[in-house]
């Protein structure tokens, strides 16, 4: 059951560990579009606004990427899991 | 019916083959030999198939007809609904969906009442589900009225009625088997509509988003049906809706935390065959929607700049009439018609429908299962035979479903994603905080969890319902994330105080049990 325990907190970790920056990421976006406009609303890139570009699409590619790597890594911490504790 | 309205034949007719296709899958899963075949499928669906019918359940009217519409009614501002209702999925994949598929229960009141061995608990649960998914049906009966209308030029009651009686006899015959098969078509039905709207603007019209954001932002005159002024440097900028940091803030956070509170989104991870299935589910969820959020406010803004054109960009004066007085929800059918004529409005308002039909039927079955399963079986009778659980369960659909008539009547003036919003709110601040604390904090007690469901229910019923009468800062046009924070709140402090009285016996008795099937391996 202690194991049990130590997985608890190896998987909360893994999911703070990726869960709190991204969360930050996608609150701090907001809070400079809306407290700091005039720093992103001046911007273009490829004459596209800054502030869609960050909120309309740039999010979502990022995410991908992020997620994709997050499942593997919680699946092979599955696959450990399963490995050692499978047969108890 | 308006003078020299013509029924849109060819709309009508890719709408009746979908229809026709639901009604044929529906017959073909009508039989149902457990509870579990009528609830979760039997446990058994394809990571691909179920992400297309999770997309297709999350995809409702309030992201098919709502994101465009308040994009259209609230420029930059609205792009915010998009991205929050993407990144829901975040929590949903990172806290529960492999640990609630390996818990393996019904619903959502089954998880807190096998956790906590509660039956209060499980009583709270079945409210917090009804109330979410009834504030959610109410947006979704909505824009069948409005887009039924449009297109048959039919009294928004009589639409009303005419589709629940529709979702009602579907569901309640097909149950969860036909859902999903019919969800799968829906979705791609839904999305290939969205995915046209995007490309015909794009492709055949040159309207790049670049072009259309600087068009918009560069206009400053009257609404050209209303003669209202119309500020484009306003609408493509921040805060040109959302004023208050605090309710931006709240927002943002029901959003990003109430799709890990939904009743019939969380329903679905318990048909995936093992958790490492749930979690690759999530995966294929996040590329099909975010795709479709990518796309959506688009179509919102360049039917903001068509209409602005109006005449010039040939837009037809009913169509103009309609995005003049509806255009909050209909911006997406008016888009299809514009651009594509009946062929792309009959797919439009067929990805409508299916939106709508997918989302609302989802709904009943949660409904359903808390009333039939959570409610009947477990609290007044834990012995009733299978066959009877079948028959409550679809006596249970007929109920929920026919509520959809007075909850698409007091719905008809509101903004579809606006009011989906709330019920995200109250996911969030219900469900969320229970079912995050009570999968990763062995030391969470049943008064913590009875606690959390009573602020989160309570709290979002005055916030939302009772707005007017609370002091002016604690008015939120959103108040999801207020509330949630203040149930998580409550989970810990009554948590404690009981843990404090109490020791070790303030804990369920099974806590490390409960613990090794939610994080350790997966049971056979």
């Amino acid at each position: 059951m202690d194991r049990i325990e130590t997985i608890r907190k190896r998987q909360l970790g893994m999911a703070l560990g990726v869960g709190i920056p991204y969360f930050a990421f996608v609150i701090g976006i907001f809070l400079l579009v809306y407290l700091a406009p005039a720093a992103v609303t001046g911007v273009s890139i490829v004459g596209f606004p800054l502030h869609y570009w960050l909120v309309a699409i740039a999010i979502y590619p990022v995410t991908w990427a992020l997620f994709i790597w997050y499942v593997g890594r919680a699946n092979a911490l599955e696959d450990e899991i399963e490995t050692t504790l499978g047969g108890e | 019916m308006e003078a020299g309205y013509q029924i849109p034949v060819m709309a009508l007719v890719l709408i009746g083959a979908m229809l026709a296709f639901t009604v044929v899958t529906t017959f073909m899963f009508r039989r149902q030999k457990t509870s579990a075949d009528y609830y979760l499928a039997g446990r058994k669906v394809n990571s691909f198939i179920n992400a297309s019918a999770i997309s297709s359940d999350y995809l409702s009217a309030a992201s098919f007809l709502g994101v465009a519409g308040v994009a259209f009614l609230f420029g930059f501002d609205g792009i915010i609904y998009a991205l929050g209702f993407f990144v829901g999925y975040i929590a949903l994949l990172l806290f529960l969906a492999s640990p609630l598929r390996k818990f393996g229960r019904y619903t959502v009141p089954d998880f807190v009442s096998e956790r906590f061995h509660s039956k209060g608990a499980r009583i709270l649960g079945v409210v917090g589900v009804l109330f979410i998914s009834l504030f959610y049906m109410a947006p979704q009966m909505l824009g069948a009225g409005k887009v039924m209308g449009l297109l048959l030029n039919m009294s928004y009651e009589k639409s009303i009625v005419i589709i629940a009686l529709i979702i009602t006899t579907y569901v309640t015959v097909g149950g969860m088997k036909a859902t999903t098969v019919n969800q799968l078509v829906q979705f791609w039905i839904l999305f290939g509509a969205m995915f046209l709207l995007a490309f015909i603007p794009f492709m055949a019209k040159g309207y790049t988003y670049t072009d259309v954001v600087a068009f918009i932002s560069t206009f400053k005159g009257p609404d050209p049906m209303t003669g209202k002024m119309f500020d484009g440097v306003a609408y493509t900028h921040p805060a040109y809706w959302l004023h208050s940091l605090k309710d931006t803030l709240s927002l943002l956070l029901a959003l990003m935390f109430g799709t890990a509170g939904l009743p019939h989104i969380l329903v679905r991870f318990y048909t995936a065959p093992d958790g490492k299935a749930a979690r690759k589910t999530v995966i294929y969820v996040l590329f099909l929607i975010g795709m479709f959020y990518i796309l959506s406010p688009y179509v919102g803004h360049v039917v903001r700049y068509v209409y602005l054109q109006g005449e010039a960009l040939g837009v037809s004066p009913h169509l103009m009439k309609w995005l003049a007085a509806n255009g909050k929800n209909l911006a997406v059918p008016v888009a299809g018609s514009h651009f594509g004529g009946q062929v792309l409005l009959g797919i439009v308002v067929a990805g409508a429908f299916a939106a709508i039909l997918s989302t609302v039927a989802g709904l009943i079955i949660a409904c359903a299962g808390a009333i039939g399963h959570d409610l009947v079986v477990n609290v007044f009778n834990p012995n009733m035979p299978e066959r009877s659980r079948v028959l409550v369960a679809r006596v249970a659909s007929i109920g929920v479903g026919l509520l959809g008539i007075p909850l698409g009547f007091w719905a008809e003036n509101m903004q579809i994603a606006v009011l989906v919003g709330l019920a995200f709110a109250i996911a969030a601040s219900t469900f969320f905080p229970v079912l995050v604390m009570g999968v990763w904090w062995p030391k969470m007690t049943r008064n913590g969890a009875c606690a959390g469901l009573v602020v989160g229910i309570v709290g979002s019923f005055f916030m939302i319902l009772g707005k007017d009468m609370l002091p002016h800062f604690l008015q939120y046009q959103n108040p999801g994330g207020f509330v949630m924070l203040l149930s998580f709140l409550a989970i810990y402090a009554a948590s404690k105080m009981e843990y404090a009285s109490k020791g070790e016996a303030a804990l369920p008795p099974d806590t490390r049990e409960v613990m090794a099937i939610l994080h350790g391996p997966e049971q056979a």
